[in-house]
């Protein structure tokens, strides 16, 4: 009987966490890709969310303050895409950041719905020095 | 001067090889000379590693250019607080903190004042202990020695340094970082207490009270730097996100949740002798994923790609953490005869279930967390192409969880050790009458979203009940609020872990309130204004008067915009978002906040056209969000009474005095 119950308990609590997992992995995944990947799987099914990683090429940022609009060239070896981003820039976005963005492809272009800028790899050690600064576009969050 | 730094921490490592040698002979034999020696080399790295810390913070303060770490990390411009923040700010630096804290930690907790305290069986502890400790400040001494050395010498000293990133110069960076690793580096003790007992084969709990003020103290740092942490984000990166389950974050939040649900289970095994398995798991998973917060740190493995400089240290952190792990398991394996447990649970509904309940949901919800940081390396594994899991899937299976352990937190102190009666239900009705009552009134006033009814249902009943429990114990012979708190003082003396433990779970619940009214309810608009323009958010008026400048020094000018919030025909306040211009570094953005305990107004200043005819804003209403932090400061209030002795530990110092009875069975006490 004492064993029975743990067991029970376990296996509830087991259930109730896939019984969260399984709908949210649908709705939070996220491909997580190289340029040159994702240039790829756009051609070969256009439309999907993607997490694409790369630098800003230098000179190519567009900023839009009043309209809150924000454009730049991200590369990597596998290539290049125009990224536009509707809000604030990141303080740390600069010529050859390291930047993170999500979102899908309209046409050529990447319409990236969050931005997160890498803080310069020098100052890679501290816990504080990582964090990325991160633009939420309020509503999913 | 930077070989002198380098030989003290060489002298340190063959300090801390010869104490580790010591030691592990003194446990396998039982010497107590051999001990001795082991503390002495303890006590003797501790220094050494002590003094080299002290040259290159000497050096830093000093802006000594012989060391290449210091021309890396500061200028000469730099001021004196931030100098000394760049000792944590590099690679090299953070290790070396680490490393002192480790071992100054590791000196008082278990050679300090040995002579006059305590029977044999607490001396039986300290060589096993002792040995664990010291091979894991051998790994960060070698370390420090030889791939990620702090004294690098430069051959011919530069004129200037390179600076700190101005990003780092906030206070947050001279407090968030230090209070992180504290909370990290805290967990070793008590993880080295406990492995050492089951080593000796001591299946007591001795070594639980023997490390509780250690994981306390290891608890509290962690609570505090990642809310610390959190409020840093929130006023400062400048986008009103307080979290963002990014890895480093998560990195954080796991080992706290595991820590949590240790600290639960110890307290079981102390009071009924169960849940041994679990308590040294979940101290052993705190302790591992503390190295694994650092692994992920240091490598680059999640955070980012192949394009940023990967550093060889991750993969020495992924051979350390491994060996630990199978070590770790191993002992488990080994010694699970030790950790049978003495009484059962008969009954889930009884208050030992619910400290079960509440350790599997926190488990769950750090498995969870895990898993997502993980996810692009395990989807790259198991399905070949890498699959990160984002916001929107932690901020579905987190809450959830959360508001289980809400709920379980509010019902515990309600259910008896042992059995639920007719009377435990009785005692129900009315907290869960009161909540019920909230959370209809509010879904009356057109709250409609059912996470934050949930949530209102879940706080409230865990206020209704534990602010009661907090309160009967703090009925003073005297009346009125001096009688009281009289009566309080008195409580939280005689019985330190319950008067905190009941704080930090009300702690809990007003965060928790703060949380989801921040997250669920924000509302934001971008907007453009022209001078004498008005805008509304959430039914705040806001009136734009134009843009100001100011000089703050040779190098640095601020230009912020005016902005009038408007009561009825009244000002009510003024909110001055600036853009920062230095002429050495990039631009940077300071939100400005207005807020009290309905909720933060808080203003970006984007940018503007030229002479400043139209401004650019991002507004942001956060409702309740200083909940969070008041609610953090008493679980903090809370922790800090915690470390009162316990009534187990003053009667067993009192036992002391006469022959120590040793603790084998002691496990059901009190």
């Amino acid at each position: 009987m004492r064993k029975r119950w743990k067991l029970i308990l376990v296996v509830i609590t087991l259930a109730g966490a896939g019984a969260l997992l399984i709908p949210a992995l649908q709705g939070g995944a996220t491909y997580y890709l190289t340029i040159g990947e994702a240039l790829a799987k756009e051609e070969a099914q256009p439309g999907q969310r993607f997490r694409i990683a790369g630098n800003v090429t230098p000179g190519s940022i567009v900023d839009q303050p009043t309209d809150f609009r924000l454009s730049f060239l991200m590369e990597d070896e596998g290539g290049q895409v125009p990224v536009v981003y509707h809000g604030a820039r990141p303080d740390n976005l600069q010529d050859g950041s390291g930047v993170v963005v999500e979102g899908r492809f309209h046409g050529e272009t990447f319409h990236a719905e969050t931005l997160m800028v890498q803080c310069a790899s020098k100052y890679e050690a501290a816990e504080g020095a990582e964090h990325p600064a991160e633009i939420p576009k309020g509503r999913d969050r | 001067m930077p070989f002198v730094g380098h030989g003290l921490l060489l002298a340190a490592t063959a300090a801390t090889l010869f104490g580790l040698v010591a030691y592990g002979r003194a446990a396998r034999q039982g010497r107590l000379e051999l001990a001795r020696q082991g503390r002495v080399a303890l006590g003797l790295a501790t220094l050494l590693v002590t003094a080299a810390s002290l040259i290159l913070l000497v050096a830093l303060i000093q802006t000594d250019f012989r060391f290449a770490y210091v021309v890396r990390h500061t200028n000469r411009d730099l001021p004196l607080l931030y100098r000394v923040a760049a000792f944590w700010a590099g690679q090299e630096g953070s290790l070396l903190l680490w490393l002192w804290i480790l071992l100054v930690e590791g000196f008082l907790a278990l050679g300090w004042r040995r002579g006059s305290q305590g029977p044999e069986a607490a001396d039986r502890l300290e060589a096993p202990a002792g040995a664990l400790l010291l091979g894991i400040a051998l790994f960060f001494e070698l370390l420090v020695v030889t791939v990620s050395s702090p004294f690098g010498a430069v051959a011919t000293p530069p004129a200037d340094g390179r600076g700190l990133n101005p990003l780092l110069q906030n206070p947050g960076m001279l407090i968030h970082p230090v209070t992180l690793y504290l909370g990290y580096v805290g967990f070793t003790v008590p993880f080295a207490l406990a492995f050492g007992a089951l080593i000796l084969g001591d299946g007591s709990d001795a070594w639980i009270e023997r490390s509780r003020r250690w994981s306390l103290a290891a608890w509290l740092f962690l609570t505090l730097g990642i809310v610390y942490g959190m409020q840093w984000a929130y006023v400062e990166l400048g986008w009103g996100g307080f979290w963002a389950w990014d890895p480093v974050e998560n990195a954080s939040l796991i080992p706290w949740l595991t820590a949590t649900a240790y600290l639960h289970g110890a307290r079981v095994w102390q009071q009924r002798g169960c849940f041994k398995v679990g308590t040294v798991g979940l101290l052993a998973a705190t302790f591992l994923l503390t190295i694994f917060g650092t692994y992920l740190t240091r490598s680059g493995v999640v955070s980012s790609v192949h394009a940023f400089a990967p550093s060889t240290l991750g993969s020495l952190f992924l051979g350390f953490l491994i060996l630990l792990t199978v070590g770790t398991v191993a002992i488990l394996i080994w010694r699970r005869d030790l950790l049978q447990d003495e009484v059962g649970v008969d009954n889930p509904i009884s208050r030992e279930g619910s400290f079960l309940l509440a350790m599997l949901l926190l488990a769950a919800a750090a498995l969870v967390v895990f898993l997502g940081t993980l996810s692009p390396i395990l989807s790259g594994w198991l399905l070949g192409t890498r699959i990160q899991l984002d916001a929107a899937f932690y901020n579905r299976v987190v809450p959830p969880i959360g508001l289980l352990i809400v709920a379980v937190m509010g019902l515990a102190p309600l259910l008896p050790w042992g059995r639920a009666t007719r009377r435990t239900w009785r005692r129900l009705v009315w907290p869960l009458g009161l909540a019920g009552a909230v959370t209809l009134g509010l879904a009356a006033a057109g709250i409609h979203h059912g996470l934050a009814l949930a949530a209102a249902l879940a706080c409230f009943f865990a206020l209704a009940v534990t602010l009661p429990e907090l309160l009967k114990g703090f009925r003073g012979h005297a009346r009125g609020l001096g009688g009281r708190l009289k009566g309080a003082l008195r409580a939280a003396r005689r019985n330190p872990s319950r008067v905190g433990g009941y704080l930090v779970h009300i702690g809990v619940a007003v965060m928790v309130v703060g949380m989801v009214g921040a997250t669920v309810f924000e509302t934001s608009a971008d907007v453009v204004l022209q001078p004498g323009q008005m805008t509304e958010l959430a039914g705040h008026r806001l009136h734009y008067a134009g843009l100001r400048q100011r000089m703050d020094s040779p190098s640095q000018v601020t230009i912020h915009a005016e902005l009038i919030l408007l009561g009825d025909g009244r000002p009510l306040g003024r909110l001055r978002p600036e853009k920062v211009f230095y002429t050495y570094a990039r631009p940077t953005t300071e939100p400005a906040i207005l807020g009290g305990p309905r909720g933060d107004l808080y203003v970006i200043l984007n940018g503007w056209e030229e002479g400043g005819r139209q401004a650019s804003f991002t507004l942001v209403w956060h409702p309740l969000i200083s909940w969070m932090w008041w609610g953090a400061y008493i679980m903090a209030a809370g922790g800090l009474i915690a470390f009162g002795p316990t009534p187990q530990a003053r009667s067993r110092g009192a036992a002391r005095s006469t022959p120590p009875a040793l603790p084998a069975g002691e496990g059901t006490g009190a």
